[in-house]
C-alpha cells in the first residue's frame, strides 16, 4: 500500500474516523494497533522484525536506565547494526542476491523501513545515554514511536526527543492541524502525480536504454531523474507530515527548498534533513569531537566518515560508497575553501554568485544522482562518459514532459516566494480565494494530468 | 573573572575563529544567530575556548550547550 | 469538527462540478476524431464498416498493411493495433465493433503477451473514454475494482490525454493522421550495435513465461478470461478468425527458427481450431533479411510489404 494509492487514504480516513471518535487515552493503542496492522499488510511477516527490533531496543533502554552502564548502549548499536547487516547488507556482500532463482536467501528482500526504525532506535537510545537522565518512554509510547505508520515505511527519521511527549499530550480534534494535514496531502499528490510519474517513463526509458543515447539526451535524463527523486520523495514526506498532522503529531521537516543551496553542505541541510540531522547528530559530532586535536585532518576525517555513512545507507553498493565518497570530498572541499569561495563570489555581483553557486551545486548533484540510478560502477561510468558524445536529443512523450514541467513551473514558483517555510504555513498565508484557487487545480490536476499507475516511492528500497 | 569579562572574551574568540569581526554576543545568543556558526565550524570554536581557558568539555557538555549563557555556565562550573 | 467537514465537502463539490464540466469538453472533442489516427482508432472502428479487422499490438500497427490485404482478399480492411496493448484492447475492440456490424475475418496478431500478462501491454487508455458502455464499463471494473471510484471522476477517462485531444480539436487532423487505414509505416533499419542488447531481450521475453510469481499467476487468470471470451465472441458471431505473429529480427538462426508462441498458447488456439502461422525466418527466406526491420520486435515498411504479401497469401488460401 503506496501512500499514494487510494487504498491509504481509505485506510488513513478509516483510522482517523475512529481515532476521533474514541476517548483520548484510547487513542494512542489505536495508533499502535493500525501501525502495525499496516505494516503487515504492507510487509506480512516482516511484522515480526519491527517487533523483535521493538522488544529488543526497548528491553536495551531500560536496562540502561536501571544499571546506567555504557555497555547497554554499545549491544544496543551493535544490535541495530546486526539486524540491518543481516537483511540490508550481508545478502549484498555475500552476492546472495544474485544466486540462481528459487534459493530462500534470494527471497530475503529488505523489510522496508528498516533503514528508518533502526536509526530512530539508535538515536533514541544515545540521546538517553548524552542525557544523562534515566527516564525511558513507556512501552506503549516507544512502540508507537518505533512504528507510527505514517512515517513508518520511509521517514522522516523520528526523534524520541520530540516524538514521546507528543504521544501523551492530549490531542483534541484541532481544525488548524486538519486543515495543514489536508493541504500537505494534497501537495504531495501533486507532486507525486504530476511531476515525478510523468518524468519516470523518460527517465526509465533513457537509462534502460542509455546504449540508445548520448550528450544532451543523458545530460537531461540526469537532470530529470535528480527533479523526480526530489519530487518523489519530498511528495513523500509531504503525505507522512500531512498525515500525521491529521492526528495531531508534528513530524520533522524532510526537505527545505534543497534547489536553493548554494553549496553542497548547505544542501544536506535542505535535503532528507532526517537522515542528514541524524548522522550529523549521532555520528559526525562525536567524530568530530573524538578528532578535535587533529585540527583540519579531524574535519576531514569526520566529513568523508559522515558521508560514507550516508551512502552506505541507502544501500550496500559501490556506487553509493562512490555517491558518499563523492560528496565528501565536495564537503570537506568547501569547509577547507571558505575564504576563497567568499573571496570568489563578493567579487561577482551577488546576484550573479548566487545563481552560479545554485547551479554548480544542483549540476554536481544531478551528476551524482546517476550513481544512485546506476547498477554497477561500470554502468554509472559508462552513462557518464556517454556524455561526452552526440547524438539527437530524445525527449520521449512530449505530453508527459509538458505536463511534468507545467507541474514544476508551479512547485519551483511558489518555492521561490515562499523561502524555508513549509509549504501548508505559506498557503495559510495566502487570501482565501487564491487559497481555494490552489486547492481546486491541485485536485483537477489529478485526473487531467497525473500519472495514476500505482507505483511505488523511490525511497522505500533504501 | 567575572561572567562579563568571560562573555566579552568568549566573543573576542568567536570573532576570531568565525572570522567575524563584527559580531556581538549576549547570554541569550544560541548559534544559528551567529553566521558561519554551523555544525562544521562549532567544533573549531569549541577546541578555541578549551585552550584558551585550558580546560576541556565532555561531549555531553558540548551538545547541550543551547546558548552563550549555558556556555559560560559550563565553562565556569570548570575554574 | 464541523467547520472541517463542511468545507471539505463545498471543496469536493466545486470540485467535482468543474471535473464535471472539463470532462464533458473533453469527451465531446474526443468523439469528435474520428480520422483512425493512433489513440483515435476506435472511433474509426466503430464509425466506419468494415469487412475485415486487424487486431494486435504494435506489431500489427507496423507491419500488417490493409491495402496489400484487401487487395489479395477483395475485402474491406482496417487496421486497429494501438502500441502496448493486449487482448483487453482487442477484446474492447470487438464488443465496439459488433454492436454495429459483424465482421467477416479478425486477423489477428498475437503475441505470449495476449496469454501472460506483461505489464508493458497492458494499456488500456484507449478504452476508458468508452466507460459509458455497460459491456466495456464490466471490462474496465473487472481489470482494476477501483475503475469504480476513478471514473466518478468525468475527466479520468481522458487522464494524459488533454493536450492530444485539443490539438486535434482545433486543428483538423489530416488525411495521414491515419496512416493506411491504421498502418502506420516505419522507415530505417536494425542498429547491429544493440545485438547483446536485443539477445538479452530474446532471452527475457523466452523465459518471462515460466516463473510467475502469485501476482503475475492472478493477472494472468484475468488475462486468459479475455483471452476465451475474445475467442468465443468471435465463434458466437461466425466470425473467422486467423492467428499470426510478426517475426523477430533473425540475429541469429536459433531466433530465426524459434516460434514465438509458447507451447500452451499453441496448443489453446489448436483446442479452438484456429489457424496459426509463425512467420518464421527460418521458414520464410524472404524474411531472413534484416534490413526488413526497423529494430528487434517491428518491422520497417518494406518488411511489412513483404509480410503483409506472405499473410494475404494465408488468409487467402485459409478462405478458399
Amino acid at each position: 500500500m503506496s501512500l499514494v494509492s487510494v487504498l491509504y487514504l481509505i485506510f488513513l480516513g478509516m483510522v482517523l474516523l475512529v481515532y476521533y471518535a474514541l476517548p483520548q487515552k484510547a487513542r494512542p493503542y489505536l495508533l499502535l494497533l493500525s501501525s502495525w496492522a499496516f505494516y503487515a499488510i504492507n510487509q506480512g511477516y516482516y511484522l515480526f522484525v519491527l517487533l523483535l527490533s521493538i522488544s529488543i531496543n526497548y528491553l536495551l533502554c531500560r536496562g540502561w536506565a536501571k544499571h546506567g552502564n555504557r555497555a547497554w548502549v554499545a549491544v544496543s548499536i551493535l544490535f541495530n547494526l546486526a539486524l540491518l547487516s543481516f537483511f540490508k547488507y550481508l545478502p549484498a556482500i555475500f552476492g546472495f542476491t544474485s544466486l540462481p532463482d528459487g534459493s530462500l536467501l534470494q527471497q530475503i528482500a529488505i523489510p522496508i523501513g528498516l533503514s528508518f526504525f533502526s536509526f530512530q532506535a539508535m538515536g533514541y537510545m544515545l540521546d538517553l545515554h548524552w542525557s544523562g537522565k534515566r527516564q525511558v518512554a513507556s512501552m506503549a509510547q516507544y512502540s508507537l514511536f518505533m512504528s507510527f505508520f505514517p512515517q513508518l515505511l520511509a521517514g522522516p527519521i523520528a526523534r524520541g526527543k520530540s516524538f514521546i511527549p507528543q504521544v501523551s499530550k492530549a490531542s483534541c480534534f484541532n481544525y488548524a492541524d486538519m486543515v495543514s494535514g489536508s493541504r500537505r496531502i494534497l501537495w504531495g499528490l501533486f507532486k507525486k502525480v504530476v511531476i515525478a510519474s510523468n518524468l519516470s517513463p523518460y527517465t526509465d526509458v533513457v537509462f534502460q536504454n542509455y546504449n540508445d543515447h548520448q550528450g544532451i539526451t543523458i545530460a537531461l535524463a540526469a537532470i530529470a531523474y535528480f527533479i523526480q527523486i526530489y519530487m518523489d520523495f519530498s511528495a513523500y514526506s509531504d503525505i507522512a507530515i500531512g498525515s500525521a498532522r491529521l492526528f495531531g503529531y508534528r513530524l520533522m521537516e524532510n526537505f527545505r527548498v534543497p534547489l536553493s543551496a548554494k553549496s553542497v553542505t548547505d544542501f544536506w541541510r535542505r535535503w532528507h534533513i532526517s537522515l542528514s540531522s541524524w548522522v550529523r547528530d549521532y555520528l559526525f559530532l562525536p567524530l568530530q569531537y573524538q578528532t578535535r586535536a587533529w585540527g583540519k585532518a579531524g574535519l576531514t576525517t569526520a566529513t568523508m566518515i559522515t558521508f560514507l555513512v550516508i551512502g552506505v545507507w541507502h544501500g550496500a553498493n559501490w556506487t553509493l560508497v562512490i555517491f558518499g565518497v563523492l560528496h565528501g570530498i565536495a564537503s570537506t572541499w568547501e569547509s577547507h575553501s571558505k575564504e576563497l569561495r567568499a573571496k570568489l563570489w563578493q567579487s561577482l555581483p551577488k546576484r550573479i554568485g548566487n545563481v552560479l553557486s545554485n547551479l554548480i551545486v544542483f549540476l554536481f548533484i544531478a551528476a551524482s544522482a546517476i550513481l544512485l540510478r546506476s547498477a554497477s560502477i561500470g554502468e554509472a561510468i559508462a552513462i557518464i562518459s556517454r556524455i561526452a558524445g552526440s547524438s539527437p536529443l530524445y525527449l520521449g512523450s512530449k505530453q508527459l514532459l509538458v505536463f511534468a514541467i507545467s507541474g514544476m513551473l508551479l512547485v519551483f514558483g511558489i518555492d521561490t516566494f515562499k523561502g524555508d517555510i513549509p509549504i501548508d504555513e505559506y498557503i495559510g498565508k495566502q487570501p482565501k480565494a487564491l487559497r481555494w484557487a490552489l486547492y481546486i487545480c491541485l485536485i483537477i490536476a489529478l485526473p487531467l494530468i497525473g500519472s495514476l499507475s500505482s507505483e511505488n516511492f523511490i525511497y522505500y528500497q533504501y | 573573572m567575572n561572567r562579563q569579562q568571560m562573555l566579552s572574551q568568549v566573543e573576542d574568540i568567536i570573532r576570531h575563529t568565525l572570522k567575524q569581526p563584527d559580531v556581538c554576543i549576549f547570554e541569550q545568543t544560541t548559534a544559528s544567530d551567529i553566521p558561519g556558526w554551523d555544525s562544521l565550524s562549532h567544533m573549531t570554536v569549541m577546541v578555541a575556548i578549551e585552550a584558551h581557558f585550558n580546560m576541556k568539555f565532555s561531549f555531553m557538555e558540548m551538545i547541550s550547550m543551547s546558548d552563550i549563557g549555558s556556555l559560560l555556565d559550563t565553562i565556569s562550573s570548570k575554574q | 469538527m464541523k467547520r472541517f467537514v463542511t468545507n471539505a465537502v463545498l471543496l469536493l463539490t466545486i470540485s467535482l462540478v468543474l471535473d464535471f464540466g472539463i470532462g464533458k469538453a473533453l469527451e465531446y472533442m474526443y468523439f469528435a476524431n474520428t480520422s483512425g489516427a493512433p489513440g483515435y482508432v476506435l472511433n474509426h472502428a466503430v464509425s466506419q464498416p468494415y469487412d475485415a479487422y486487424i487486431m494486435g499490438a504494435s506489431g500489427a500497427q507496423r507491419g500488417y498493411i490493409p491495402s496489400v490485404i484487401s487487395r489479395e482478399l477483395g475485402m474491406e480492411v482496417l487496421n486497429t493495433g494501438e502500441a502496448g496493448t493486449n487482448i483487453f484492447h482487442n477484446y474492447a475492440t470487438l464488443k465496439l465493433v459488433l454492436k454495429h456490424r459483424t465482421p467477416k475475418l479478425i486477423i489477428w496478431d498475437l503475441t505470449d503477451a495476449d496469454y501472460f500478462y506483461r505489464p508493458d501491454a497492458g494499456k488500456t487508455g484507449m478504452i476508458t473514454p468508452y466507460y459509458h458502455d455497460p459491456d466495456i464499463k464490466e471490462l474496465l471494473y473487472d481489470l482494476d475494482p477501483l475503475n469504480k471510484l476513478w471514473l466518478c471522476s468525468k475527466i479520468y477517462p481522458y487522464n494524459g490525454k488533454i493536450l492530444s485531444i485539443v490539438s486535434s480539436y482545433v486543428s483538423k487532423p489530416n488525411a495521414q493522421a491515419a496512416g493506411d487505414k491504421g498502418y502506420h509505416p516505419i522507415e530505417g533499419s536494425i542498429n547491429l550495435k544493440m545485438r547483446s542488447q536485443y539477445l538479452r531481450q530474446f532471452s527475457e521475453e523466452q523465459s518471462f513465461i515460466k516463473h510467475r510469481s502469485k501476482d503475475e499467476a492472478a493477472k494472468d487468470a484475468l488475462i486468459r478470461k479475455y483471452f476465451h471470451a475474445f475467442i468465443q465472441l468471435c465463434r458466437d458471431n461466425n466470425i473467422r478468425l486467423i492467428a499470426f505473429h510478426c517475426p523477430k529480427a533473425p540475429l541469429n538462426s536459433q531466433i530465426a527458427s524459434t516460434p514465438l508462441i509458447s507451447e500452451e498458447l499453441r496448443a489453446q488456439l489448436q483446442h479452438y481450431n484456429i489457424p496459426l502461422y509463425s512467420i518464421m525466418p527460418g521458414q520464410y527466406p524472404e524474411m531472413n533479411n534484416l534490413s526488413l526491420f526497423f529494430d528487434f520486435s517491428h518491422l520497417n515498411h518494406s518488411g511489412a510489404q513483404v509480410f503483409s504479401r506472405i499473410i494475404a497469401e494465408h488468409i487467402k488460401s485459409e478462405l478458399k
